[in-house]
């Protein structure tokens, strides 16, 4: 696609009411030139003092100088960007013309610190107080890289590249630089945004977006958005557009046409999702939601009222799980990261760890949890590879460390995807399915369209529980406590004494241990061979407890409670104990692996 | 039943499967031994089926990870200590296909069996070597022309790399079976003294070879569906019993179309008749 694609501004006809809530309104007007893959435009933005202190510079993001050269942060954490950056495929954004209540600023009176923008103030700016600040910017676009670009079909991924304001967190202003592994945190704000695109392209965006007008080759679209936390868009010529409704929200998507046929899986599993979180938590706040395609292969990204996800290009099962499972997941974020807005530079854990738990329901629910591998009924799902993956970083880092903290991408993925969900898990599991739901829908409306933290996770979920949720910090959240429980040994003896007072016939004895350091509640399961159940709780807290049993039958096996099945105790193989081993079991196990080496033996002959 | 082990191919089919198995069963006793003591009395044991789950797979190798590397060393030893072996006792089921009863050198005991091994053993050693550098050598052709070929479809690679496995495999058995019948274990004589007689027949050798090769493929994945099916089912004693059954009538397919490879390329070479299936004793 040729062409020069004009992006023009449309004045609010009234000003949103910004607040320290939502303490921002932007007006965009950009030039987006497709044959150099840059945008120009100018942007105005009115802003409130959300702190109780004053300030004396406003901050801007400028993500995309991230990808300018290869001095910056960003470059220097990732080698595979700064191999793409060194062989030409760079992104920057410039800034100029700026201007504070219609007044220019000299450049002396800012400066730019590599993915940062600071204008001083001549005047502090006392709470609650507003400034407009107006800017000219021109960004260029790379081919994918970070999360935004254009793909090789010449779509375009918009996505934290517009210079915006740098939030503020409990007064404190979040000013990171752009780092490999870390992702976004801005304040809720309205935008306003106008762009004009060529006749042939489609589009989908954060808010509210329509067709304003059109000229022979270009077309102006518009969108707003109420109290989100960025502003973000697909467009491209290579897309179809699909419309559907889900309980008064509007549903768009834009899908390559090579992934047509993945539309009605799409639809629905978007629909799921939507659904699981609005019961789960609260409804979908927004009245439009998109799913866009943008060439990411089996990855997403979440936006603002807006999630992209990969394809692997198949609509075998397994393929279209992973999609669906990536779908899932991002929809989670429109909760754990769009509108329960945690600071995604410096706790990633907490999006990225409830987004995962919620995703791993979504998908136990409709049924896409599971991957039949080559026999129909050898089911296994990536629950266990995230188990895998996560266990085999052996917990070196607590998932509590600021996104860059972490050595590399795969300490980062393990900690806060991996470690973080299981802890969550075991969080459930430990204070109750039932109570962990309520607590988290607590949280979830408390502190809907705000910026919670750790802390006011944990204060709230104390309040909606008993357990002792400082020590489980300590441990797992702070901490790099491991898990590991194990039923050592089962003996049982006959009761002498039970003929006389009828009592129980016989008295079980189960030796359990914790292996580690790390704490959970257990429940010690006991079989009988009649076939009923004893349970006994334990807190978990000694390293060595033999439990005693009174029994009516001969014990069958000793087992930690399978219902609660903590995916962080690094061997559930040990979790259980029978009475009589499973002999043929393992020799028809035996022979399976015998005839793995003997087939290949006969082919080498 | 003896009358079926007096036909030459299918009693050298039958030794050939009973020297896998043992390779098999020799190489992964080590670690069976120790994982029954680990999944024996655990429920682990019923969650092996129709393979071990990831989970158990996670479990295994996040607290056993030394003895994995320990049992990978352990195998390989293993395999070369059992490559000689395998060389010991294959010369003399080599010599079992191709002598018939007339012949001198007719195998017709035990004690002629292994003698007649240990005649050639070092040659095959020999040729055990050389099949590094000749399976090496297809390996990397049958990559490069089966990328070239892959351009048009992936079937197309898997065939071209395939054609050349087995092409790699005949000409190591033309230089076993040039050191069976001639009792020579000099390498250098079979690679040179073989060098005519494959030019001589080459066509007749490569479509015999592939022929068997496309039969014994197509009982093999007959076999396997039958095995994906019994695999597919919940486990049982008798669905076991019927898997393991499945599981070497699979293997016996696959030394039953070795045998009648080297029994054919011998024909060729030797005999310069193709009689494939060893003798009318099945009647």
């Amino acid at each position: 696609m040729i062409g020069s694609i004009l992006i023009s501004i449309s004045i609010l006809a009234a000003v949103p009411d910004i607040s320290p809530r939502v303490p921002a309104a932007y007006e965009i007007k950009a030039y987006l030139n497709d044959s150099t893959h840059t945008i120009t435009g100018t942007m105005k933005v009115s802003f409130v003092n959300p702190t109780s202190r004053n300030l004396d510079t406003v901050a801007f993001h400028l993500y995309p100088n991230a990808f300018k050269d290869t001095s910056s942060v960003y470059c220097r954490e990732d080698g595979r960007v700064r191999a793409a950056v060194e062989r030409g495929n760079i992104a920057k954004v410039e800034i100029s013309n700026i201007m504070i209540g219609g007044r220019k600023i000299e450049e002396s009176g800012y400066g730019i610190d590599g993915t940062r923008l600071y204008i001083n103030l001549d005047q502090s700016l006392l709470p609650e107080s507003k400034i407009d600040v107006a800017m000219e910017f021109e960004i260029l676009i790379p081919r994918m890289l970070g999360h935004f670009g254009y793909d090789s079909d010449g779509d375009y991924l918009i996505a934290h590249c517009l210079p915006i304001l740098c939030g503020y967190q409990k007064d404190r202003l979040i000013d990171w630089e752009y780092h490999a592994n870390s992702e976004f945190f801005s304040n809720f704000s309205f935008y306003d945004v106008t762009i004009e695109l060529p006749e042939d392209f489609k589009a989908v965006s954060t808010g509210v977006l329509s067709k304003v007008s059109e000229t022979d080759s270009t077309a102006v679209w518009n969108a707003r958005a109420d109290t989100v936390i960025d502003f973000a868009m697909v467009c491209g010529a290579d897309m179809l557009e699909y419309e559907s409704e889900f309980g008064g929200v509007t549903l768009k998507y834009l899908i390559k046409e090579k992934h047509r046929d993945f539309y009605p899986a799409i639809d629905s599993v978007v629909k799921n999702s939507l659904q699981f979180c609005g019961d789960y938590l609260y409804p979908y706040p927004y009245n439009t939601f998109s799913f866009a395609d943008a060439g990411f292969t089996n990855a997403g990204l979440e936006l603002p009222g807006l999630i992209v996800a990969g394809f692997f290009g198949s609509d075998k099962a397994f393929s279209a799980n992973l999609l669906k499972k990536t779908i899932a997941h991002e929809t989670a974020h429109q909760w754990f990261y769009a509108t329960i807005a945690t600071n995604e530079f410096e706790e990633p854990w907490l999006d990225e760890g409830f987004a995962s738990i919620i995703e791993f329901k979504i998908s136990r629910e409709y049924g896409f949890d599971k991957f039949p591998l080559l026999f129909s009924n050898y089911l296994n799902s990536d629950r266990s590879m995230r188990r895998l993956f996560a266990l085999a970083e052996e917990a070196k880092y607590p998932i509590s460390l600021k996104s860059w903290d972490y050595p590399n991408r795969q300490s980062y993925i393990a900690a806060i995807y991996g470690r973080a969900w299981m802890i969550l898990l075991a969080l459930e599991n430990a204070i109750g399915d039932s109570t962990f739901a309520e607590a988290l829908k607590i949280f979830a409306g408390d502190y809907r369209f705000r910026h919670p933290d750790q802390e006011d996770f944990v204060k709230s979920l104390s309040n909606s529980s008993s357990y002792d949720l400082a020590e489980f910090v300590e441990m797992f959240i702070d901490g790099t406590s491991r898990v590991d429980y194990a039923v050592e040994s089962m003996e049982f003896e006959k009761n002498e004494t039970a003929g006389d007072s009828g009592g129980s016939e016989y008295i079980v004895y189960v030796d359990v241990v914790r292996k580690y350091d790390g704490i959970l509640p257990q429940v010690i399961v006991l079989g009988l061979e009649d076939g009923t159940e004893l349970y006994e709780n334990w807190d978990g807290k000694d390293r060595y407890k033999r439990i005693t049993f009174k029994a009516n039958s001969v014990p069958l096996y000793a087992s930690l409670d399978r219902k609660i099945s903590y995916a962080i105790d690094e061997n559930r193989n040990s979790n259980t104990i029978y009475r009589k081993g499973h002999v043929t079991r393992m020799i028809s196990f035996e022979w399976d692996a015998i005839f793995i080496i003997e087939f290949l033996a006969s082919i080498l002959l | 039943m003896m009358k079926f082990l007096k036909n030459r191919v299918l009693l050298a089919s039958v030794l050939f499967g009973l020297l896998d198995f043992i390779q098999g069963f020799v190489i992964v006793s080590p670690i069976l031994i120790y994982l029954r003591i680990i999944y024996e009395n655990s429920e682990s044991s019923l969650h092996l089926w129709p393979l071990p789950s990831l989970d158990i797979f996670s479990d295994f190798m996040i607290n056993h990870d030394d003895l994995f590397i320990f049992y990978i060393i352990t195998a390989a030893v293993l395999y070369i200590l059992f490559f000689f072996v395998k060389s010991l006792f294959a010369g003399g089921i080599y010599r079992l296909i191709i002598f018939e009863r007339q012949n001198p050198s007719f195998i017709g005991s035990a004690k002629d069996f292994l003698r007649s091994s240990s005649e050639i053993w070092i040659g095959f050693i020999k040729v055990g070597l050389f099949a590094v550098l000749v399976y090496g050598l297809v390996i990397f052709l049958g990559t490069v022309f089966g990328g070239f070929f892959g351009r048009f479809s992936d079937f197309l690679r898997t065939v071209i790399i395939a054609l050349f496995l087995i092409l790699g495999s005949t000409y190591l058995q033309i230089l076993r079976i040039h050191m069976a019948s001639t009792s020579d274990t000099s390498l250098r004589a079979a690679l040179t003294e073989t060098r005519g007689k494959i030019s001589g027949g080459f066509l007749r050798i490569l479509m015999g070879n592939i022929s068997v090769s496309v039969v014994a493929f197509a009982a093999v994945f007959i076999l396997w569906l039958i095995l994906k099916a019994l695999k597919s089912a919940d486990w049982s004693v008798i669905i076991m019993i019927l898997t393991i059954v499945v599981q070497q009538l699979l293997v016996f397919t696959v030394c039953l179309g070795q045998s009648l490879r080297i029994n054919f390329n011998y024909s060729v070479i030797k005999r310069g008749e193709e009689n494939a299936l060893g003798g009318d004793e099945l009647g």
